[in-house]
């Protein structure tokens, strides 16, 4: 579901006719309701149902829904293409805007440039949404590294990820797992936990919001709803995992309810395989991964974990011997309790949508190495931020300091001491920025064409073989030592 | 004024939906947010208050509630000195879920680390919402266990920093010599008063320890 960016579009995608309905009143009434006013016309079209909600919009109710935040009564240019908020905390509506002017234009060159491409390999455009792409080649890569038009893009995706395929390999099983759910296969647990995220799940999206004078759900949140229940009967090893709530909303922005359901089917077990399970040991392997990837590809944030480690954690003992990397692999890095979601929702909330959406468009074509390209790459670009932050300098400056020589040296050395502490506070600088960094990567341009589209980088050479290579010597290490120790992190329930 | 910094690091566990985010939003930016979005895996927030004319810094880990993230909770409360239990007054399981983490807390965690079980969501019962655990049941279980106990809103803000006001009123402030060694780099701003933004009416701390 795509709010054309200029004209209205008719030939767009349309997964689900009641949302378009949402839209298109939207966009064409514009602006300036407020939730009286569209109380009052609902009463004249449709008094009787009416009879019920004035019953519930008591005075409290009123003043509740004035305080809620409603989005229909929000100028239609406060949202984007996709119906998410312009604006956040980390990004103003100025900046979005300045941004977009520049972004707009080139995703219209990218868009003729794909046109041109595809009718010079024989291929229809039908309709502006083409359904078929050349097979894969290097010049095919490129231009899904420099985007696939939005319009494009729910196609686009299936057609590169193979949904097709296993569409075409399970025919009926959708409608007939959503039969088993009407019948009630959804275990208690997983109904109670998807229910409880419906509403949480792009709460600032105008398909996913719920206006206080709406009686009825929002389409979206009945597909969101429809769909994590179903994959939670396809499969129970996995029922439901919080974060996949987003990476469906995402997905029914773009599609179909049975397509995004091979497309998460898809992504939990080719991209993320085993990550959203009950232990999610699948999640802390592909830590592992990363964090032996940060080792040989990013040295100077390597350094600071590596004297993280060999700190203690929060005191000034003496120094270690650096540990082996079956140590880091079992007692995984703080920073990792950040990065760890980057891999769980794809990036999705992350990073702003546009780049989100960019970094899909690798990762249906390439597969998940390309998740950890982007997070070293979103590393990469963080590090001049936070090694030149002050403390980072002072804890430099620190612990190149001669230790233990002489009573002036000591109380300098005291001095320098109380300004930072301890390692740990660099640490948790650090934390800081690498979780607020990527929420200001609004333009994907400026991680794709400083970082992942420059061959000469290093980190640009990682292949998906050795990303599945990593995966099962981490997997490996971590469940021979767990086997020989059982970790008291391991709980009891 | 006392210029030298305490920081503690403290943790949120509970129940997914209670409002773990919506504290710590509360607390760090003064603000709320109607369907929080779920907390992936974790996020990590610092705030910086004064209490008793003492700088107190809060390094706070705010977690994932789902059952299957708990298995992460040790990397976060390993080396906590202080931790928010949070339960819904409206939803009973959540209060049974943090009987198990003050359980585990006392097992796992530092020995001596502060524990405030907080029933968050009252401001639903004002609005003509059903209590399903009674203020005396938290009581019963903050006095049993030797827990701070509060009960709060996150969407008024009623009581919420009054809870990281008993934490820091609990930890042991730095030892005189530290302080005198006052730290010059570090910056003022951001700072809240909890003192006079003490914003409790109805509910208040009842502390057995």
């Amino acid at each position: 579901m795509i709010m054309p960016s200029n004209t209205p579009n008719e030939a767009l995608l349309i997964p689900n006719e009641g949302v378009l309905d949402t839209i298109s009143s939207f966009n064409e009434d514009g602006a300036n309701y407020s939730v009286l006013d569209l109380y009052d016309d609902d009463e004249e079209n449709d008094g009787s149902s009416l009879i019920e909600q004035r019953e519930i919009l008591t005075t409290r109710e009123l003043e509740k829904a004035k305080a809620f935040t409603s989005l229909v009564m929000a100028d239609p240019e406060n949202f984007d293409r996709y119906g998410f908020g312009k604006k956040s905390y980390f990004i103003s509506q100025e900046e979005y805007d300045k941004w977009w002017t520049e972004y707009s234009r080139y995703s219209e060159r990218r868009k003729k440039k794909w046109e041109n491409y595809l009718c010079k390999n024989k291929i229809d455009l039908h309709n502006d949404n083409p359904l078929l792409y050349p097979a894969r080649n290097e010049e095919l890569r490129k231009f899904v590294r420099k985007g696939i038009p939005a319009e494009w893009r729910g196609n686009a995706w299936w057609h590169f990820a193979g949904g097709q395929h296993k569409l075409d390999a399970n025919v009926g099983v959708y409608d007939n797992l959503k039969s088993d759910c009407r019948k009630g296969a959804v275990s208690g647990k997983d109904m109670e936990a998807i229910e409880r995220d419906l509403y949480r799940t792009f709460p600032d999206n105008i398909h996913f919001h719920k206006e206080s004078f709406q009686i009825g759900e929002p389409a979206m949140i009945q597909s969101l709803r429809q769909v994590l229940m179903t994959f939670s009967v396809y499969n129970t090893a996995i029922g439901y995992c919080q974060s996949m709530n987003f990476l469906v909303g995402l997905l029914l922005l773009f599609m179909d309810e049975e397509k995004t359901f091979w497309m998460l089917v898809i992504i939990t077990s080719k991209y993320l395989p085993g990550v959203y399970e009950s232990d999610l040991e699948g999640a802390n392997v592909d830590q592992g991964v990363l964090v032996l990837c940060i080792k040989e590809y990013l040295p100077e944030i390597w350094s600071h974990i590596e004297s993280s480690y060999m700190n203690g954690n929060g005191s000034n003992e003496q120094v270690s011997e650096p540990k082996s990397d079956q140590q880091y692999l079992n007692r995984l890095p703080t920073l990792t309790l950040c990065t760890a979601s980057w891999f769980m929702s794809c990036f999705v909330g992350v990073v702003p949508i546009e780049t989100t959406l960019r970094i899909w468009d690798c990762l249906f074509y390439e597969e998940s190495h390309f998740l950890f390209k982007v997070a070293l790459g979103i590393l990469k670009l963080s590090e001049s931020e936070f090694l030149e932050s002050k403390s980072q300098k002072l804890f430099r400056q620190y612990s190149s300091y001669p230790f233990g020589s002489g009573a002036d040296t000591d109380s300098t050395f005291k001095k320098l001491k109380n300004k930072i502490k301890t390692q740990e506070e660099a640490d948790m600088e650090i934390l800081q920025v690498i979780q607020n960094f990527p929420k200001r990567l609004l333009n994907p341009n400026e991680i794709f064409e400083k970082v992942l589209m420059k061959k000469k980088m290093a980190l640009n050479s990682i292949t998906q073989e050795k990303i599945d290579q990593d995966r099962g010597y981490v997997a490996m290490e971590r469940s021979r030592q767990r086997g020989s120790s059982r970790p008291k992190e391991k709980k009891a329930e | 004024m006392n210029t030298s910094v305490t920081s503690i690091k403290l943790v949120l566990l509970g129940e997914a939906a209670v409002g773990k985010s919506s504290i710590v939003l509360r607390f760090v930016s003064n603000d709320f947010a109607e369907n929080k979005e779920p907390t992936i895996g974790a996020a990590f927030l610092t705030q910086r208050v004064t209490i008793n004319e003492h700088t107190v810094k809060f390094e706070i880990w705010d977690t994932a509630g789902q059952e299957r993230f708990a298995s992460l909770a040790p990397m976060y409360y390993r080396n906590a000195q202080a931790a928010l239990v949070v339960y819904d007054v409206t939803k009973p399981q959540s209060f049974i879920k943090a009987r198990h983490w003050v359980k585990e807390l006392h097992e796992q965690a530092s020995k001596d680390i502060i524990i405030a079980l907080v029933g968050n969501k009252i401001d639903v019962l004002q609005d003509g919402g059903e209590r399903k655990v009674a203020k005396e049941e938290g009581e019963k279980l903050a006095e049993e266990k030797g827990l701070l106990f509060f009960e709060t809103s996150a969407k008024t803000g009623e009581n919420v920093n009054n809870v990281f006001l008993g934490i820091g009123e609990k930890i042991p402030l730095k030892k005189a010599e530290e302080q005198n060694n006052a730290n010059e780099g570090e910056s003022n701003n951001q700072r809240v008063d909890l003192n006079a933004a003490n914003n409790g009416t109805s509910a208040n701390s009842a502390c057995s320890c």
